[in-house]
């Protein structure tokens, strides 16, 4: 044993371990785009049967680490060791080869498939001399690899027909082909509530189990500790620390993240609530809101929780004017009102940022001024139908100022820009249209923690000037911490109310679950 | 406050490096392609440069330029209007019909043959929002009944000498203003205005904004079905205005006219850069595009290569725009 390290003294061997040898090692991993050092000398190793999480704000690095690991770009300088030889990953069909397998964040399955047409995509058994596709092969396949993830789902599922997370784990079972030893979730939970992430982390524990090595990047930090064995902070593109997931409680991983001690993480002003702003009575559409009534007041944040599809984002929907209801009343300062188009809503000074801010709230191809300027281009003070773009570019420079929106210029595409500052414009849009009613569903999907309390701040400041808050959320420490009331949605119907004071995760939890399990193969999204 | 500044700046260079590629590419390069282009025919035949051949691809350039300006605001919102060649031959067999055998004079001919075009487009917008039907699928219909229309009405003739009963029709096709053809003349003025509407009216914006993210866009209170009825109505009267500058230029109208021409439109709008997803693009691009191609036909002409393998050269250099496209989008 001796003789060995003195007939191969090179620094290369990695130290036998208690804990496991390194199944993949990065060396000093720099990569530069232009005007940008992505990562600056990052070191980073992965031991079989651990999960190994990557946190980090938005450009701290861990995608450009992720794309690193499964071959879609090629570091500037720096090596990759596989069980300590060194490989090159050209690309990412490299990377599967060796065994390292990714699920990036945005699912990439056929909708149209069924489930075990999707596993085997590409990679499907042939037999004869034809080449023809061996269709049991196929769904023996899929059958074997949901079964190894512990998954009772039937192979011949359409994919589009199920929810979210399941999804999630045909794309995990997908991704692990029969020799994958290195497994890379990128935001797996990103979509997930709380539940179904808990699902998704059983796999992962199974996975864990059985010897794979499991890279973690999410968001969310209770992920990390709930899932995690050691962790990895990056922050600017450098590594701050790895750690095991016992030596890093949460209040440490985001004060080495954002590299400042976070006063608070919920920044929660407390406003004497004024006149109540907006007043919903029993806003009914079949199978989707069954009597949803509540008001919110001046300078209160009302939290609607409760898991996807008990019809939080239906509701905000129906008072914004895009889904129609069959029933309900809306009150807006004491008037009854009729909302049938989003433009009535605007009017009225609704404000809605939606769940899905590439989707639904911005037109990322255009630029942060034409994005701001979309919903009252008749406040830009020019005549009327006309939006000159130097109008546009002042008022975008207005609100990059007053909101701390970091773009280099108003031209610059939405799609250039962080989460946080995307959601900063999606916001500046309601405020060139003067709303004072606001829906915020989902107001820190994908946003770094830093950016979070920012948005937060920005609530408040709403709300000091006489705003109202209707905030739809899954996070409940968010829901807790943000809110003055909660509602707890089920089945489109309002099922629970609490005061801050009073409200609790486990309570609302059972609320919102109803004391019903929830079969992973009955979920399914409408 | 300098430290402000120097972030800023920064901030600036980084961006300006990454957009100045994209963006001057995006601009510049097809008209880089048409310089270069007529720098090379001009080496290999001076006439090509001089001022009456500019005129004559300036003509040659019209009918397809005034399409596909029209064009660009309809695949700017993600659609196509497959279309438009027979709006030019109905508007023409309308106009025909209306000053030989109902006797009206020119002008109020005229406006009926733009209305004629608008209504079209209408028709178009009508069946694209309120049957949610895929633009080219309903376009592709009503190609073949604007077609139809035209045969029908006509019954399939063409209408000749169109100056002996209006003697002033000559005005749209074949007069002169100091010395530019007319149908340059429209075609320069509907190109200004529509400029002008991209670049600064809410119809502008909201054509970008429909085409780059129309969900989006109506969470923005927008009415997309008012502005698609917009878009495909103002393509319909471009058309009709080519039809007016088409029968005037011929001095007859033709069931038969300008067919395939929708495709001449999309392929000027696609080599001046417009995506066909929608949401990027400029008229000026596609009037670069309609200039290109026109060179490309005028030049080959006084080359003396056949039209046919001057089809070869176009449907080549479409392909060629929008791989290179391609390539900077990848290097990018």
């Amino acid at each position: 044993m001796s003789s060995s390290t003195l007939a191969a003294p090179s620094a290369a061997e990695p130290e036998p371990a208690a804990t496991g040898t390194p199944v993949l090692e990065l060396r000093g991993i720099s990569k530069r785009f232009p005007g940008v050092v992505a990562l600056d000398d990052v070191g980073f190793d992965l031991r079989a049967g651990e999960v190994h999480v990557l946190v980090g704000e938005n450009g701290a690095g861990k995608s450009t680490l992720v794309k690193i690991l499964s071959g879609i770009y090629q570091p500037d300088a720096g090596e990759i060791l596989l069980d300590g030889r060194p490989v090159v990953l050209r690309d990412p069909h490299a990377a599967q080869k060796l065994g390292i397998a990714t699920v990036h964040q945005e699912l990439n399955l056929v909708p149209h498939l069924d489930v075990a047409r999707n596993i085997c995509l590409g990679r499907e058994p042939t037999r004869g001399p034809g080449g023809l596709i061996d269709w049991p092969g196929v769904y023996g396949i899929a059958r074997a690899r949901l079964a190894a993830l512990g998954l009772g789902l039937d192979p011949r599922r359409t994919v589009s027909t199920l929810g979210v997370a399941l999804q999630q784990m045909v794309e995990i079972a997908k991704a692990l082909a029969a020799e994958a030893r290195v497994l890379i979730l990128d935001e797996p939970t990103a979509a997930l509530t709380a539940e179904e992430s808990e699902q998704l982390f059983a796999i992962v524990d199974t996975l864990r189990a059985k010897g794979t090595a499991i890279v973690l990047i999410s968001h969310h930090l209770e992920d990390a500790t709930r899932a995690g064995d050691r962790a990895t902070v990056l922050r600017d593109g450098r590594r701050v620390a790895t750690r095991p997931m016992a030596d890093l409680p949460i209040p440490e991983m985001i004060r080495l993240m954002v590299g400042r001690e976070l006063t608070q993480q919920f920044p929660k002003a407390d406003i004497a609530p004024g006149p109540v702003a907006i007043k919903v009575e029993g806003l009914s559409r079949a199978g989707v809101l069954d009597g949803v009534s509540f008001e919110v007041r001046r300078g209160e944040v009302l939290g609607l929780a409760g898991l996807v599809g008990a019809g939080r984002s239906e509701t905000a929907r129906a008072i914004f004017g895009i889904d129609p209801v069959d029933a309900g009343r809306i009150e807006i300062d004491g008037q009854p009102v009729r909302i049938d188009h989003p433009r009535q809503a605007i009017r009225q000074g609704v404000a809605l940022l939606p769940e899905d801010r590439k989707q639904q709230g911005l037109v990322l191809l255009l630029s942060v001024a034409d994005n701001i300027a979309l919903a009252a281009p008749e406040k830009l003070g020019a005549p009327a139908g006309l939006v000159p773009p130097s109008a546009r570019f002042a008022a975008a420079r207005r609100f990059v100022d007053a909101l701390r929106i970091k773009t280099p210029g108003p031209r610059q595409r939405a799609m250039n820009l962080s989460g946080g500052n995307q959601q900063k414009i999606v916001l500046a849009k309601w405020l060139l249209t003067e709303a004072d009613i606001f829906i915020f569903d989902e107001p820190t999907r994908g946003i770094d923690v830093g950016a979070k309390v920012e948005v937060y701040k920005l609530m408040n400041g709403l709300l000091e000037r006489g705003a109202a808050i209707v905030m739809i959320s899954s996070e409940l420490p968010e829901v807790l911490g943000m809110s003055d009331r909660i509602l707890v949605l089920r089945d489109g119907r309002v099922v629970a109310e609490f005061d801050r004071a009073a409200a609790t995760q486990e309570a609302i939890m059972a609320y919102a679950a109803g004391g019903t399990e929830l079969e992973p193969d009955t979920e399914a999204v409408a | 406050m300098s430290a402000g500044g120097a972030i800023a700046g920064e901030a600036r260079s980084v961006s300006g490096r990454r957009l100045s590629l994209g963006t001057v590419w995006q601009t510049f390069g097809p008209l880089l392609s048409l310089i270069l282009l007529s720098l090379v025919l001009w080496a290999l035949e001076p006439v090509f440069m001089s001022g009456n051949n500019w005129l004559n691809i300036a003509r040659q350039a019209s009918l397809v330029a005034i399409l596909g300006t029209g064009m660009t605001f309809v695949i700017l919102t993600g659609g196509v209007d497959l279309s438009v060649g027979s709006i030019v031959a109905l508007s023409s067999v309308v106009g025909g019909i209306l000053m030989t055998e109902r006797g009206w004079s020119m002008w109020p001919a005229v406006l009926v043959m733009v209305l004629a075009g608008a209504a079209c487009g209408l028709v178009n917008g009508l069946i694209v929002t309120l049957g949610d039907i895929p633009p080219f699928i309903v376009t592709l219909g009503t190609m073949q009944i604007f077609r139809g229309a035209a045969l029908q009405l006509t019954d399939g003739k063409p209408i000749f000498d169109l100056t002996a009963v209006q003697p002033q029709f000559d005005l749209w096709g074949t007069r002169e203003l100091f010395g530019v053809p007319s149908p340059v003349i429209i075609t320069g003025i509907v190109f200004l205005v529509a400029f002008l509407v991209l670049r600064y009216t809410k119809l502008g914006l909201y054509t970008y904004a429909i085409g780059g993210n129309e969900q989006a866009t109506r969470f923005s209170g927008v009415h997309i079905d008012r502005y698609k009825l917009a878009v495909y109505s103002l393509m319909g009267l471009a058309a009709g205005i080519a039809g007016v500058m088409w029968s005037s230029r011929l001095n007859s109208t033709q069931p038969t006219v300008a067919a395939g021409e929708e495709l001449n439109a999309i392929a000027a709008v696609v080599i001046g850069g417009t995506s066909l997803f929608g949401g990027v693009g400029t008229v000026v691009g596609t009037l670069i595009g309609a200039v290109l191609m026109a060179v490309i036909r005028n030049g080959l002409n006084l080359l003396h290569i056949s039209a046919f393998f001057q089809q070869i050269v176009i449907g080549a250099v479409i392909i060629l725009a929008v791989l290179i496209d391609r390539l900077r989008q990848r290097g990018s």
